[in-house]
């Protein structure tokens, strides 16, 4: 069991800077939290101030019913992986693992058999005797986590534990940490300015900015649902399109927005629904339009789905092409900025050639340009 | 001469200058030294009677050499433990940063910087027994120098105090290579300050901990000036270290056949315990 609740917690640097600020969270048992932000946005401090490195300026931070902002770290109960592993490089990897149980005074037996027994559940078996110069990232990263599960802890912390890996050994240490996650059922509490690791490894995503917690939510939620235009723009990969647009009534109560600066008519009719939930239509409004890359079509897709009568007149020019196996994408430019579209593989267009696009209206997002706000958010859905 | 071997021998030209130097300098005084031990000396240092090994066998059997060794052994253990703790409880204790931290960093550096003998003259007045500031602090009534039960330690911890300051940097930058974050991970684990220290600090520090520890010894092996000033060997030859037995053989009874014998005997010790250390690092210090 392990419960943590941060209320209204502040990390303050000094009088001007605050590192975070105001952070109200509560994790349950089991949940698979990830917090992920830009660097600078808090992420690494808020994990430092759960387990104790850094000292809780204001707020209160409860860990099963106990205030716990004057505990030392030991007295915690967490265990942590840090980004650049922090194994003892005076200790062989069994002296690393048997460490946190060693100062506990475990029996030498039992300190014996739970190392042997992480060993194996992590295949490190073969390097016990090695010490960490001697070991591969892979192999360092874990140890690292070898010496947080023996311990049994009430909740991992883990800071950035896959960004010094490749590509390859990432992906997989990803679906590895999910299986432990699996196996062990202790929270777990994870940092990452990766978007792809914060959407396929938590149960639950804590997006930050610059101190503050923008939305908390369940990936997918977070996906389709975000709060503001940084949300939108953070999660996914190519990013999502945003198009400044002008709010405009047209013949027979339809509403369009017209893409701005591009002196073509470029326009996209809202369907009713979605006008009704957008509140403000006064025309002439200013706007944000985002769409993700997977929800604009090419002219087969549009017709399949039906949509070819939203949009008008958008005509791009493709920049650039990238062909990964399972989709196209497409770059073009608009408004000085470029954008990416996600096609099916048989799209066939080449760099230089002209395309006919057509959002998927009931996938976009309206943002105000004032506030950043998503006009379309749906508080229900959290 | 052909190119090939003008190719061969330049670059041995390049040797000349330093080994110039190093023969000037250690060479010929070392061989000299060799030289003179065998000898029995006029008072001008001359060799004038080939004696062998018999400058040797009168050390090995003199009473007053035993003293020395003795005193020398004595002097070198509490010198290079005193040092090598103080510059290492200085270090730790500087290793975080606080306010202020230049002026301690500083003052814990600065004995490096003082000349042995002003240092020794300092002491020389604290250490009074009528206006001295220990006695008055500690309220005790003590002739710490001329007393042949204080006198080797006193000077032996100024000269541990001397040598800290190197001691200090030797460490701080010995710290500054320990990776910060495994005392994070180790305060999370649970491992409490006195843990760390000796399952992560020392063994961080143990590459240095062996180069600190065989420059100490070597440097102990060669105080004096200190020595010179404050005891002069005495009282009762407490303080009669070899260096000092040396000198005053060498420039006061005029023996410079002795002091040679002494002088080889000395460079003996040196290298044998350095031989030792170098011959345990390869097993000890693991990294």
């Amino acid at each position: 069991m392990s419960e943590i609740a941060l209320r209204n917690v502040s990390r303050q640097f000094d009088p001007e800077h605050y590192g975070v600020k105001d952070f109200n969270l509560d994790i349950h048992d089991k949940e698979f939290v990830i917090f992920v932000g830009p660097s600078g946005c808090g992420k690494s401090t808020t994990l430092r101030l759960i387990a104790g490195l850094e000292e809780i300026t204001d707020g209160e931070l409860w860990i099963d019913g106990q205030l716990c902002n004057y505990l030392e770290p030991k007295e915690r109960g967490m265990a942590m992986v840090f980004q650049n592993y922090a194994l003892y490089p005076n200790m062989t990897v069994y002296g690393n693992l048997a460490y946190a149980l060693k100062i506990r005074k475990v029996p030498k037996k039992e300190i014996q058999e739970r190392v042997h027994q992480v060993a194996k559940i992590l295949e490190i078996e073969s390097l016990l005797d090695r010490r960490p110069s001697a070991l591969s990232g892979g192999q360092k990263q874990r140890v690292a986590i070898g010496s947080a599960i023996i311990r049994k802890p009430k909740a991992f912390l883990m800071d950035e534990p896959l960004s010094n890996l490749d590509a390859k050994l990432r992906a997989q240490m990803r679906v590895e940490l999910l299986k432990l996650h699996e196996q062990l059922g202790t929270t777990m509490i994870y940092v990452t300015h990766d978007q792809t690791e914060a959407m396929t490894l938590g149960t639950k995503i804590v997006v930050m900015k610059a101190g503050y917690i923008q939305q908390v939510g369940a990936p997918a939620k977070i996906y389709n649902n975000p709060i503001n235009l940084f949300v939108a723009g953070f999660l996914g990969s190519p990013s999502m399109n945003f198009f400044k647009c002008r709010i405009k009534a047209e013949a027979d109560n339809r509403v369009a927005l017209v893409m701005e600066e591009s002196g073509q008519g470029k326009k996209f009719y809202l369907s009713d629904p979605l006008t009704k939930r957008m509140g403000i239509t006064a025309n002439g409004r200013q706007v944000i339009l985002g769409i993700r890359p997977e929800d604009i079509y090419d002219e087969d897709g549009a017709r399949e789905l039906g949509i070819m009568d939203q949009t008008e007149n958008m005509e791009e020019i493709v920049v650039n092409r990238e062909m990964t196996g399972a989709e196209t994408i497409l770059y073009f430019d608009e408004q000085n900025k470029t954008h990416a579209v996600r096609l099916k593989p048989e799209n066939k267009t080449q760099t230089g050639d002209k395309i006919k696009l057509y959002f998927d209206m009931e996938k976009i997002h309206i943002f105000d340009p004032e506030t950043e706000k998503n006009l379309l958010y749906r508080e229900e859905v959290q | 001469m052909g190119k090939k071997t003008a190719a061969k021998i330049n670059p041995y030209f390049y040797l000349v200058p330093s080994m110039l130097i190093f023969a000037v300098f250690l060479f010929y005084p070392f061989f000299k030294t060799i030289y003179l031990s065998l000898y029995k000396t006029n008072k001008m240092g001359e060799a004038k009677l080939f004696v062998g090994l018999e400058n040797y066998k009168a050390l090995l059997s003199s009473p007053s050499f035993h003293n020395s060794l003795k005193v020398t052994l004595i002097f070198v253990s509490v010198v290079v433990i005193g040092s090598m703790l103080l510059g290492l409880v200085a270090a730790v204790l500087c290793n975080k940063a606080f306010p202020g931290i230049r002026f301690f960093s500083t003052a814990y550096a600065l004995p490096m910087a003082i000349a042995s003998s002003s240092a020794a003259m300092i002491f020389q007045i604290m250490l009074h027994p009528a206006v001295g500031i220990v006695n008055k602090l500690l309220n005790l009534d003590i002739n710490w120098l001329n007393d042949p039960k204080t006198a080797l330690w006193c000077v032996a911890i100024l000269t541990a105090w001397l040598n800290s300051g190197i001691n200090f940097l030797y460490f701080s930058a010995g710290l500054g290579n320990i990776d910060e974050t495994i005392y994070e991970r180790a305060s999370v684990d649970g491992a409490s300050g006195i843990q760390q220290f000796f399952s992560l600090t020392l063994p961080g520090l143990s590459p240095i901990m062996f180069y600190t520890l065989v420059v100490n010894i070597i440097q102990a092996f060669q105080s004096f000036g200190q020595i010179k000033i404050l005891t002069e060997g005495g009282p009762n030859e407490s303080t009669n270290v070899i260096v000092y037995s040396i000198y005053r053989d060498a420039f006061f009874n005029y023996r410079f056949g002795s002091a040679a014998a002494q002088s080889v005997i000395l460079f003996l010790i040196v290298m044998v315990i350095t031989l030792i250390m170098f011959r345990m690092e390869k097993k000890g210090v693991k990294y």
